[in-house]
């Protein structure tokens, strides 16, 4: 089996604001093993982009990574020691420096949802990509443009290099969005982190742009973390499926597993919720309510005031984030749901659904 | 006579609004210097007639720039149209000024995409949906506040809330104070624009439902624009297929998914990413930009991107060699196919060139006679690196040449699912038009 190159271990951020403590990001794990798309789905609010963010040490004030492994390929992004009284990072935890030459760009990359705001207006499009190669990688000059104009090639930019000198307004918005893969790629960096790349696209776009990563994936051999709300794009193009909520992930596992032997009652309802391009759809079943703060979330199984197969001990325990089953390959299918624990889930009498309208 | 007084009883299931050859161009340049020397016209809606009937939803989909938004507004009015007619209730809406026309309004609202910004957040909720009914005078102070409560109630929210200020309240419940707002002086007709777009998709579900069913008890007719094709197969009894300012295609929402019978509406649908990893199909992927608005294509508008461009007569090719003629023709007009040259200014041999596109494209061959003289013009072209004159030849002599570039199209044939009938803006189906 391919070589885990980024683990996750019990990841905590949170955020100090004057209405109280946001745990954004409260104890997820997951691994990214060479080569493979890893997807992170979830609603607004569920703490994708922070798990992300803080995967790449970008979180800022008031924000904070309070605990937790992060290790790339040995190096270790994120770690701490208890000194009894409190967690302190440990010493070998790489520094902002190290972050900045060793490993964002050239080891893991990420790209935004909006590309107008990632790439800067005042500077021709060939001069950004250019400039990115340069930092990260050892060549320049002449090598460096070259090196450019390939990869706006590769990404299926026309004309690549009458096109080198223009400017990003003069792009349009799927053609923004290859130049920012253009640049992530011409890094060669071994994982990609793509934050909702293709959620501000026109369908066509869209999947002119999946089609792209999966041919480049192939060539390049390159790892993905791709970051969206959209079922239909983790279907298309993920390997491996991380599902959030509120903070935390809930169901975790190959991608046909997470369609088609749904562990977790949220993930059930999120596919039951979704209007289908492909057949006609009787009557959706929405999952009522909304999701609630993450300053205050609810007691048990946070998923239990909006979950249909709720029961009276999901308000009070907390499932554990456990392997439920493995595939053939020995992939592990994990979930957080009390219908996979001892604790007499299915003796307990159901919960009514109570949300506020 | 006013224009209310010309408004007619319309029953279910009769014509509510009729739309013909309605046209909007804008001016793309406004101001001193384009008044001297005029401005290039950007034509986002282009000569688009359809009908829609009482009770019925209608969908307008298409990608953004398509013009589905100028559209709608066009259609009410919000925007003065260049041409054609809108008739609302027998109204002639283009008859009458903006001031005559007000008193109509109450007929018709509008709900748009984003909760955030389409409520006043100074306002109370109850405030917000009474002002429709108070501004055209209906009901006593005391009957609008019972009402607007009622209405909260119908959205599916708490009577309560008519206390409560807009940032209180989720996306999803700002969504059904608008309808709220929508309903409140009982229109005929709902305009709304991307209504769910801007939600989480578990509360996508519980906004189209009631739509829905506020639909069923209130027999209201919507006209949804929408880019979200799950979302339009969902809710619509007709779907409206828009690209760059012409309905593409226009059916029976099952007739249009399962039977679409135009280029772009089965490139569209091939593109949606289906929710399920066991149909995860190569597809084919429509290459290429819309092209600008101004100057748009003639004839048919997607024939610069589309995959089944007619032959044209004047060419005498098989169906085999024109698909392998169409492929290079895209294939230089997008300059994909680019020969290795060995240095910035120098050009390549024309054997070279002609190798590399047999290769490529014509594995058996050229085709002989006009087309082949032309491809061999065009590789001498690429040779000489004047990629500007081959684009240029190809696209003379192989895509305007063809129907799709001579004349606009627009067939019915009769439809495949249900009795109905389908439009087609399509050459391919200029044999079996009833």
């Amino acid at each position: 089996m391919a070589e885990t190159i980024l683990e996750v271990t019990d990841l905590k951020t949170q955020f100090y604001t004057e209405r109280g403590v946001v745990r954004a990001v409260d104890g997820v794990s997951f691994d990214v093993k060479q080569g493979e798309i890893v997807g992170l789905v979830g609603e607004s609010g569920a703490g994708k982009s922070v798990t992300t963010s803080s995967v790449l040490r970008l979180i800022e004030e008031p924000g904070e990574v309070v605990g937790g492994e992060v290790d790339y390929m040995g190096r270790t992004i994120v770690g701490f020691e208890d000194t009894g009284e409190e967690l302190v990072p440990r010493d070998e935890m790489l520094s902002e420096t190290q972050m900045r030459d060793r490993i964002r760009g050239n080891e893991i990359a990420i790209i935004f949802q909006d590309p107008m705001e990632s790439l800067n207006p005042v500077y021709t499009v060939g001069g950004q990509v250019k400039e990115f190669i340069e930092l990260n990688r050892d060549i320049s000059g002449k090598e460096a443009k070259a090196e450019a104009i390939e990869m706006l090639r590769r990404v299926g930019i026309p004309e690549a290099a009458e096109r080198y000198g223009d400017y990003p307004h003069e792009f349009s918005g799927g053609m923004r969005q290859r130049v920012l893969i253009a640049m992530a790629l011409g890094c060669r960096p071994n994982l990609i982190i793509a934050d909702e790349p293709t959620t501000a696209l026109d369908v066509t776009v869209e999947g002119q742009i999946l089609e792209l990563v999966n041919d480049l994936q192939e060539e390049f051999g390159t790892s993905f973390i791709w970051v969206t709300h959209d079922m239909g794009v983790v279907a298309e193009i993920c390997d491996r499926v991380n599902v959030m909520y509120l903070g935390q992930i809930v169901e975790q596992g190959p991608v046909d597993e997470i369609f088609h032997d749904t562990q977790h009652p949220y993930t059930k309802a999120l596919l039951n919720s979704i209007p289908r391009p492909d057949r006609t759809v009787g009557d959706l079943e929405p999952i009522e309510g909304t999701m609630p703060s993450a300053r205050s979330p609810p007691s048990g199984c946070r998923f239990h005031p909006r979950c249909p197969d709720a029961r009276e001990p999901c308000k009070e325990a907390e499932p554990v984030f456990q392997q439920v089953s493995e595939t053939s390959d020995g992939t592990a299918h994990r979930a957080s749901c009390l219908k996979h624990e001892d604790v007499g889930y299915w003796e307990a009498d159901a919960l009514e659904v109570e949300v506020e309208k | 006579m006013s224009a209310v007084d010309q408004l007619a009883d319309v029953g279910m299931g009769e014509t509510l609004l009729e739309i013909e050859g309605l046209t909007k161009h804008f001016q793309s340049d406004t101001g001193l210097l384009a008044g001297i020397f005029g401005s290039e016209d950007v034509e986002a809606v282009d000569d688009v007639s359809f009908e829609i009937a009482k009770g019925e939803t209608v969908a307008l989909v298409g990608e953004s720039g398509c013009g589905k938004s100028t559209l709608a507004r066009t259609v009410l009015q919000l925007i003065q149209p260049t041409d054609g007619r809108v008739a609302f209730k027998g109204v002639e809406l283009t008859d009458w000024s903006q001031r005559q026309l007000r008193p109509l309004r109450r007929d018709m609202q509008m709900i748009f995409q984003d909760p955030q910004s389409s409520l006043n957040p100074r306002m109370k909720v109850g405030q917000i949906i009474e002002e429709p009914m108070q501004a055209h005078d209906m009901y006593t102070k005391t009957e609008r506040r019972e009402r607007a409560k009622e209405l909260l109630e119908r959205v599916e929210l708490e009577r309560e809330y008519y206390n409560r200020y807009p940032h209180e309240f989720s996306g999803g419940q700002r969504q059904r104070i608008n309808l709220a707002r929508a309903m409140a002086t009982d229109p005929d007709l709902i305009v709304c624009d991307e209504p769910v777009s801007a939600l989480d998709v578990s509360v996508q579900a519980q906004v189209l439902n009631t739509m829905r069913d506020l639909q069923e008890e209130y027999g209201f007719t919507y006209l949804v624009i929408s880019h979200d094709l799950s979302v339009v197969r969902y809710i619509a009894d007709r779907v409206a297929v828009m690209y760059l300012g012409h309905i593409a295609e226009l059916a029976e929402t099952e007739e249009l998914y399962e039977n679409p019978q135009h280029p772009y509406t089965q490139a569209l649908l091939d593109a949606i990413p289906i929710p399920d990893p066991r149909s995860r199909d190569a597809r084919g992927t429509l290459e290429g930009d819309v092209p600008s608005p101004i100057n748009p294509p003639s004839g048919c508008r997607f024939r610069t991107r589309c995959p089944s461009l007619i032959r044209p007569e004047e060419l005498d090719l098989s169906a085999d060699e024109w698909d392998q003629v169409r492929r290079f023709t895209r294939a230089v007009q997008r300059r994909t196919f680019v020969p290795e040259y060995p240095d910035e200014d120098e050009g390549l041999p024309v054997g070279t060139i002609t190798d590399a596109v047999d290769a490529d494209y014509f594995p058996e061959g050229r085709p002989d006679g006009e087309a082949g003289e032309i491809i061999d013009e065009v590789c001498r072209s690429i040779a000489d690196r004047e990629w500007d004159d081959a684009q240029e030849l190809v696209t003379e002599r192989f895509e305007e040449t063809s129907i799709c570039a001579a004349e606009r199209p627009r067939y019915t044939i009769p439809a495949t699912v249900g009795d109905g009938v389908h439009d087609v803006s399509c050459h391919l189906h200029r044999d079996d038009a009833i």
